[in-house]
């Protein structure tokens, strides 16, 4: 161990974390002394070989657009999907129920695009809605985020993981340890705990305790307790009484709340409604599913007093509670969620720079970065509520001092951000010509037209890269030894190879016009000391660098349709496939109509049936 | 089985110059006068050890030219000639599915059968079985207080669209990964945790109690996925319930490992790869598991091996990028199996009967394609190691004939006693064992 690892490791704080880098975590600690977390990715992890391809015929491959999941194709056996443990969630949530690959262009029956509600499914809490519920329901500042079984992702989406995936024994022990740490914060404090109940405890039966159990088993529960489950309540409170005093007895209460499926889970299910095939969600499960979209956290009492007198049933009371909550400020820190994972704002932050080649890229410039996308995004789709597609082409951003020293315009001398107009002459423009997200999307010492391209495929486009044909080992011709190339030269190299362009021909001319921009999103004039040759085509349509790029799609109505659809599969949780086409094209037509206002494509969604309604529950 | 530990052997510390002692117990004072069998007469555990490094090998640098006992170190192998006559390496068995590449080689070692796709992208797989692991560690795993542990040295925390198949090593089924821990302090937490007395004890088992109750009555009304997930939860909340029960002298608890979280950008591997193999070492010695895995690197994780000079890229894309004789790669492949050495090195430095607990594992390292440069599905590299309690023989190097690598499995699970009648589904199905290896 080298001396300045060794202080690296030393430095750390030896105070336990529950909740580690299992496969993913690296929040950022903005005062760490310790660099960025996370290595990031470098070439694209594709099925193909990361470097990459284009070549002749190349921009006559259409790229698909996407109706729905990849079903497994040659090779991924559809024989796995019956029977076990494989039927679980994958088969259960639509994925699995086309047989083939989409194209958009087979479409045969009509009835197959028949709208058709995600099915139900539990919902652990995520991160970020466990804390905002703990500091809600009991007033306590709730544990560190890293201390916290942490999030997953499938599908691009938190939310669609939280849905599908099952929690691991380690995640149960964290929340089962997590939740005696936290009843012990609220019942440490004589005042608090006399706060929360409200009146003089003395037994587990009596009035006081068992008025307390029912009012907060409705809170935590999100719903009326069941007379079973007050009794399970009052049965903890009463042996740890017991053995010592009620106050002991109430903390291992609050414990069991804590740690209650009920809690851990939103258990959003529905009812049969009629005589109809579909579930409504009840009226506890939208103040549910509205609160957590629209808050982050659990339900405020009104809600579920509206949901406890059948207010949400009706659209008229619906409609008064979502106006009551769009008022909320926490619902921008839902928007930003949402773009935060569509538009992988963060891939900047757990980046990790060749620090021999780019000594000024650390934590300091990385937030800089992260911090100038979070506010262009928020700024544009927010407060200016205009259209994703335009923001490509928007000449305004944000720069600090650290951004604005680093692409070379005058410092304000203030602290903080201020606006920034980009003028014609400047390379950059819009959400791509952001640094946070060339760095983001660079590898570790070179720049990635895969990568980049990538991005732009499926981040912006909803677009699928085709999977590579099977069976092919692909054997890559050596760069001479000696040669210097530039990038585009090393990746068209490999264009000869028919394996790897399947994927990489979708890809590579997207990402290549950006080549004036290195690794860390700085200007460059040359690659290597050898011009840069900067075309690009995507679609067929050829243009001309970073502006070319982004005037060609600003003009192409997939960025916002794609826009439209992953915002449904965030709220919802759900891949989207048949079922939810011609809920997405009602929703696409409103904000397109709405001219890109968000909160009115967020409005719309929460009154349609998409959200109000759950398909059959699947035996 | 209870007893009392006599005797302890204390490690110098590993980390900061911090001495962390760790307390090995004696599993001679649990033993019959033999040495062979506990002395209650239950029968010496058998493990069953899982050890997997991404982005595969360079062919001609791994495989000895030699076939049987005679077999010579290759550059690649030498690493390990502290325990050449532990281990068996394996040539000539294969990847059979088709599929993207990396995503089908670690499916199909891991469950036997190929991918499915779960989210919405070409990348996003996922396993469509319980992994190998988890399917054995049902029959031998299922009194140990820790059914199975999931360890791992680097894991880089990003999701990059690439699925859950590609980034977890076992897995309970589609939709339930078991996540490797790279934390060696987390580890050590979870392992050793201080038992609860007095009241936290009552209030915990009266918590889990009515935790328990209100899955119960919730899992009627769920879809059957949904039952797969609040199961597992359940068979968790029953296991952390054990384990409270359990008495406490199974072990003492060795001391804090004394290290924060990994810094994930640049990770000390060496260091955590000791902590995790001195962990594991005890858990193993201590009885606490029967059955583990060891993720070192993904192809996915984009580690770079910052202490190996010159290594200026991530392994995988090292593996497509260098030129020539990819000198960096070539140091990346030495240190790795260097790094799965020290672990073999301390099962076999552990006594246990008239062996070491080495002998009673039956271990496989394996890596998801054979080259990464050209992510071939042939000759997969596969090293075993481990007698399983005397069921497999050692020091051999054996040719497969192009056979299924899920020949392996099926090979270490008659080992370990389990009755399989085959492994591996489709194409990958194999129902005859190794013979070669087998005492």
């Amino acid at each position: 161990m080298d001396a300045n690892s060794k202080r690296i490791l030393c430095n750390q704080s030896f105070a336990r974390r529950r909740f580690v880098p299992a496969d993913r975590r690296g929040h950022r600690h903005r005062h760490s002394p310790v660099p960025l977390a996370i290595v990031a990715a470098a070439l694209l992890v594709s099925g193909c070989y990361g470097g990459v391809t284009s070549g002749p015929g190349a921009d006559d491959l259409p790229i698909m657009e996407t109706g729905e999941e990849l079903e497994g194709s040659e090779g991924a056996g559809e024989g796995g999907i019956s029977g076990g443990p494989s039927d679980d969630g994958a088969m259960d949530d639509g994925a699995m129920d086309d047989g083939a690959m989409d194209d958009g262009a087979t479409d045969g029956d009509p009835m197959d695009d028949a709208f058709a509600p995600p099915p139900p499914a539990l919902r652990r809490l995520t991160v970020a809605e466990y804390r905002n519920s703990v500091r809600d329901l009991l007033g306590v500042e709730p544990p560190a985020e890293s201390d916290l079984p942490p999030d997953d992702s499938v599908g691009g989406f938190t939310s669609i993981a939280a849905r599908r995936l099952a929690m691991s024994p380690a995640a149960i022990e964290g929340f089962e340890e997590l939740s005696f740490e936290i009843a012990e914060t609220v019942f440490a404090d004589p005042a608090r705990r006399e706060g929360l109940l409200g009146c003089e405890p003395a037994q587990a039966d009596d009035a006081c305790v068992t008025g307390f159990l029912t009012t907060f088993a409705r809170r935590f529960y999100r719903r009326v307790a069941s007379a079973d489950e007050l009794m399970r309540l009052t049965t903890v409170v009463e042996n740890v009484a017991a053995a010592s005093d009620i106050w002991t007895g109430l903390s291992y209460g609050v414990a069991a709340l804590l740690q209650s499926p009920s809690f851990l889970y939103r258990v959003e299910l529905g009812e049969p409604e009629g005589d109809r095939s579909w579930r409504r969600y009840t009226g506890f499960e939208l103040a549910s599913r509205l609160s957590f979209l629209l808050t982050g956290s659990t339900p405020d009492d009104a809600l579920l007093d509206a949901a406890e007198a059948g207010v949400l049933d009706t659209p008229e009371g619906l409609r008064a509670h979502i106006d009551r909550l769009m008022a909320s400020p926490r619902v921008q820190d839902a928007v930003i969620g949402f773009f935060s994972e569509q538009l992988r704002l963060d891939s900047v932050a757990k980046a990790n720079k060749d620090p021999e080649l780019f000594a000024e890229f650390g934590p300091e410039l990385a937030d800089a970065m992260r911090g100038e996308l979070e506010r262009l995004v928020l700024d544009w789709v927010w407060t200016q509520r205009r259209p994703v597609s335009e923001l490509l082409v928007s000449p305004k951003t944000y720069v600090n001092d650290t951004l604005a020293e680093f692409y070379g315009i005058p410092a304000s001398g203030e602290e903080g951000y201020v606006e920034w107009y980009r003028d014609e002459a400047d390379p950059r423009i819009g959400l791509l010509g952001a640094a946070g997200l060339l760095a983001g999307n660079s590898a570790y010492a070179e720049t990635s037209p895969t990568r980049r391209g990538r991005y732009v495929v499926e981040q912006l486009l909803c677009a699928v890269i085709p999977e590579p044909p099977p069976g092919t080992e692909t054997n890559l011709p050596e760069v001479p030894a000696g040669t210097v190339l530039t990038m585009r030269e090393r990746v068209e190299l490999h264009m000869e190879d028919p394996t790897c362009r399947t994927c990489h021909v979708a890809m590579d001319p997207v990402g290549l016009p950006l080549e004036h921009f290195d690794a860390i999103g700085r200007y460059r004039e040359t690659d290597h000391g050898l011009e840069i040759d900067a075309s690009g085509t995507i679609s067929g349509v050829p243009f001309e660098a970073l502006r070319g790029l982004a005037s060609t799609l600003a003009d192409d109505p997939r960025v916002d349709a794609c826009m439209v659809r992953r915002f449904y599969e965030f709220a919802l949780g759900h891949s989207s496939g048949r079922g939810d086409r011609q809920a997405i094209a009602e929703l696409e037509v409103v904000y397109r109509a709405a001219e890109g206002d968000f909160t009115e494509l967020l409005r719309e969604l929460l009154e349609h049936d998409a959200f109000i309604y759950a398909a059959e529950v699947n035996p | 089985m209870k007893f009392s530990l006599t005797r302890r052997t204390v490690l110098r510390g590993l980390a900061c110059g911090v001495p962390a002692a760790v307390a090995l117990p004696m599993l001679d004072v649990m033993l019959n006068g033999n040495g062979t069998a506990f002395a209650d007469g239950t029968a010496l555990p058998v493990r069953l050890g899982i050890w997997y490094w991404g982005s595969g090998v360079h062919r001609n640098r791994f495989f000895p030219a030699q076939l049987g006992a005679d077999w010579e170190l290759t550059p690649e192998l030498a690493p390990l000639a502290g325990v050449r006559d532990h281990i068996n390496i394996l040539s000539g068995y294969d990847i059979k599915s088709d599929g993207i590449v990396h995503h089908v080689g670690t499916a199909v070692m891991k469950t036997g059968q190929n991918y499915i796709h779960l989210g919405g992208g070409t990348f996003d797989t996922d396993v469509a079985a319980p992994s190998f692991d988890v399917s054995v560690a049902e029959s031998i795993g299922a009194s140990s207080p820790f059914q199975r542990l999931d360890l791992g040295v680097f894991s880089d925390g990003n999701f990059k669209g690439e699925g859950l198949n590609t980034r977890a090593l076992s897995h309970e089924g589609t939709n339930r990964p078991n996540y490797a821990e790279t934390n060696p302090t987390a580890v050590f937490e979870r392992l050793f945790a201080e038992q609860s007395v007095g009241i936290h004890q009552l209030g915990r088992r009266s918590v889990l109690d009515a935790v328990a109750g209100d899955a119960e009555s919730l899992m009627p009304r769920l879809g059957a996925s949904d039952k797969a997930r609040l199961e597992q939860h359940l068979e968790a909340i029953r296991a952390i319930e054990l384990r409270l029960d359990a008495s406490a002298g199974a072990c003492e608890a060795p001391m804090h490992p004394g290290v924060g979280a990994p810094d994930l950008a640049r990770p000390d591997m060496v260091l955590n790869n000791a902590l995790m193999v001195e962990l594991l070492g005890i858990a193993l010695a201590c009885d606490l598991t029967r059955v583990f895995t060891f993720r070192h690197h993904g192809w996915t994780d984009d580690p770079v091996f910052w202490h190996l000079g010159g290594a200026s890229d991530t392994h995988h894309n090292l593996t497509h990028n260098e030129p020539g004789d990819q000198p960096t790669v070539r140091g990346i492949n030495e240190f790795t199996m260097g790094e799965l050495a020290k672990l073999l090195e301390r099962l076999a430095a552990t006594p246990e009967g008239d062996g070491t607990i080495l002998d009673n594992c039956a271990m496989m390292a394996y890596s998801e394609v054979s080259e990464g440069r050209d992510h071939g599905r042939e000759n997969i590299p596969i090293i075993l190691a481990g007698r399983a309690g005397g069921a497999l023989r050692t020091g051999l190097h054996h040719r497969g004939n192009r056979e299924s690598a899920t020949k392996v499995h099926l090979t270490l699970v008659r080992a370990l006693g389990l009755d399989w009648a085959s492994f591996g589904r489709d194409e990958n199905q194999v129902d005859s064992t190794i013979s070669e290896i087998e005492a």
